[in-house]
């Protein structure tokens, strides 16, 4: 590894390794297989204990950062070197092969394995313009980072259910936890959404709605960037694997709210263009053929 | 040259630091608008700054802060906070991994220049009185690197009219705007700020005479302002002693600091003398 891709990686690893995937990192490798294996199960079988719930968290951060890790890679700013081995050590342990290939498939994590076990070593062929998309992705994608509104909605979205810390049992104004219904009710009801929109975010709710908000200049921002990427069209590829997952939870869970909440409220002209106009990015971005490069060079074996 | 992922600085609100591998010690900071945010103002600059030769070996820092619901002054205190980090040798070298700042040989900034964007015009214009006046009342403080600002539409004399401007978040923030009724924007207290004659604008107007008057120079004068002959958001005009503005045919409030491949003149204003 030379200094530049020396400098890459620890950036990268500063920017995007968080003390919350460490301390999930750290566990899984003292914990036993059985353990392991329960606190990463699917959620087909409840998730409750908040221990179990911040441990999925982490590994869920951590497999983001594996994630750019490839992208790194793919982009040629890393090489499989020996600095990447201490990810691969946990890319390798059965629990968490089950969690991210077997449970909820990521297609980039495994990519990364691969590569350290050999069996994997695409770059893009153009590595200045990949450079440079691979750059912007990550300046993009700095928004979804944990600690941001977005990411507060991304959790949010992700069926988690957020502790507000001045919850008080005698006063029900203010609910113990903050769950995506509270955003999808904050929506429909106009006078509180205003409320909320216009002074500085203080609670979970407050920053779910920004964070709705902001993903949604997200996505509008990631659909101009795919069509600029079209030169590097494997890094493209990655980049749309690394943000699908939100963007289906996306449509799953908000848009017919927000679609809903158009036709209801009788919106003005502007609001229906808008909301149509995010409508068709995010239908444009949810295209599986932007995967297809990838996964048309992707090792066997890999689940998608 | 090569360039190395950015960096997000804990100062502001996604405020990034993009740096080059084989820094030049220019530094060009961006500072967004009203309802605008550290990249989205300035589509166009973020993909193509790389791949320009005036700017490849520069860095840059897209400062974000909250353009809708903070107080102007507020915000102008959160850019001084991240220039005074920025002005000094160290710079934000030592929040770097050691690997990344031995690779960059880091040795300060020779030259920073600040653009700013309509609401961005009034926090910069704050943040720099402050850093000003900061060093005259403590004249064993650091000196200040070179430092200059380019003002893009900028809002130092207020809007044309706060409904306009309320109205111009439909066009910022799209959904949000949608969402909120006339009366609702106006709670908005970066608006009250940028009422013609507002407190704000007024202190920032006296402040600027008095501080022009004892040679403050650079640091409360632009060397450029530049206004779209289509503006209709805030009021052009001269603020202080600033130069004439020069004036860009076919563009509004917002295209204006939005290059493309055909509009490239805000490259070559930032680029000038850099």
């Amino acid at each position: 590894m030379n200094a530049l891709q020396k400098a890459n990686f620890d950036l990268l690893e500063q920017q995007f390794y968080s003390s919350k995937a460490k301390d999930s990192v750290a566990w899984v490798n003292q914990a036993s297989e059985a353990e392991a294996r329960q606190t990463l199960r699917h959620h087909a079988v409840a998730v409750k204990d908040p221990q179990e719930i911040l441990f999925r968290q982490g590994m869920d951060e951590f497999l983001d950062y594996a994630g750019i890790l490839e992208l790194a890679c793919l982009a040629g700013c890393l090489g499989p070197e020996p600095l990447l081995e201490k990810v691969v050590k946990v890319l390798d342990a059965e629990p968490v092969l089950f969690y991210y290939r077997d449970h909820y498939p990521l297609l980039l994590p495994q990519l990364l394995r691969m590569r350290l076990q050999k069996k994997w070593g695409v770059v893009d062929q153009d590595s200045d313009t990949a450079t440079r998309s691979f750059h912007a992705f990550l300046t993009l994608f700095q928004v979804l980072k944990p600690g941001t509104p977005v990411n507060t909605f991304l959790a949010l979205l992700d069926e988690y259910m957020l502790r507000n810390p001045d919850s008080d049992p005698d006063e029900p104004l203010t609910p113990a936890f903050t769950t995506l219904g509270d955003v999808v009710a904050t929506l429909k009801d106009k006078e509180r959404l205003s409320e909320i929109l216009t002074r500085p975010p203080t609670t979970h709710l407050d920053f779910g709605i920004r964070g709705l908000f902001s993903f949604l200049d997200f996505s509008l921002e990631f659909q101009r960037m795919l069509l600029r990427m079209s030169s590097s069209r494997l890094l493209l590829s990655g980049c749309w694997f690394q943000c699908r997952y939100w963007f289906r939870r996306f449509q799953e869970n908000i848009l017919p709210t927000l679609s809903e909440l158009a036709s209801e409220l009788g919106q003005p002209a502007q609001y229906g263009k808008d909301l149509a106009t995010y409508e068709n990015c995010l239908i444009k971005i949810l295209d599986p053929g932007w995967g297809t490069p990838l996964l048309a060079v992707a090792p066997p074996g890999v689940h998608s | 040259m090569s360039r190395l992922p950015s960096m997000t600085v804990n100062v502001g609100i996604n405020s990034q630091f993009q740096m080059a591998a084989k820094p030049n010690g220019k530094l060009v900071v961006f500072v967004h608008g009203f309802g605008g945010q550290s990249f989205s103002t300035w589509q166009g600059f973020e993909e193509m700054l790389p791949s320009n030769r005036s700017f490849q070996d520069c860095d840059y820092i897209f400062f974000g802060y909250d353009g809708l619901t903070t107080q102007a002054y507020i915000s102008a205190c959160l850019l001084r906070a991240l220039l005074k980090v920025v002005v000094t040798p160290a710079g934000l070298e030592s929040l770097l991994p050691p690997s990344t700042q031995k690779l960059r040989g880091f040795k300060g900034y020779n030259k920073i220049r600040i653009v700013a964007h309509s609401l961005g015009a009034v926090v910069t214009r704050r943040a720099l009185l402050d850093l000003w006046l900061e060093r005259q009342a403590t004249p064993s403080l650091p000196p200040l690197s070179p430092l200059d600002f380019i003002l893009f539409a900028p809002a130092h004399l207020g809007a044309m009219n706060v409904d306009l401007l309320a109205a111009s978040l439909i066009e910022s923030i799209p959904l949000i705007g949608g969402f909120l009724n006339a009366a609702t924007r106006h709670k908005y207290k970066a608006i009250f700020d940028l009422a013609s004659g507002s407190p704000m604008l007024t202190k920032l107007e006296r402040d600027t005479e008095l501080a022009l008057a004892r040679g403050a120079g650079p640091l409360v004068k632009p060397i450029k302002v530049v206004y779209g002959d289509r503006e209709e958001v805030v009021i052009a005009g001269r603020f202080c002693d600033d130069p004439p503005a020069e004036l860009v045919e076919g563009h509004d409030h917002s295209s204006l600091c939005r290059p493309t491949a055909k509009f490239g003149l805000p490259f070559d204003w930032i680029g000038a003398g850099l």
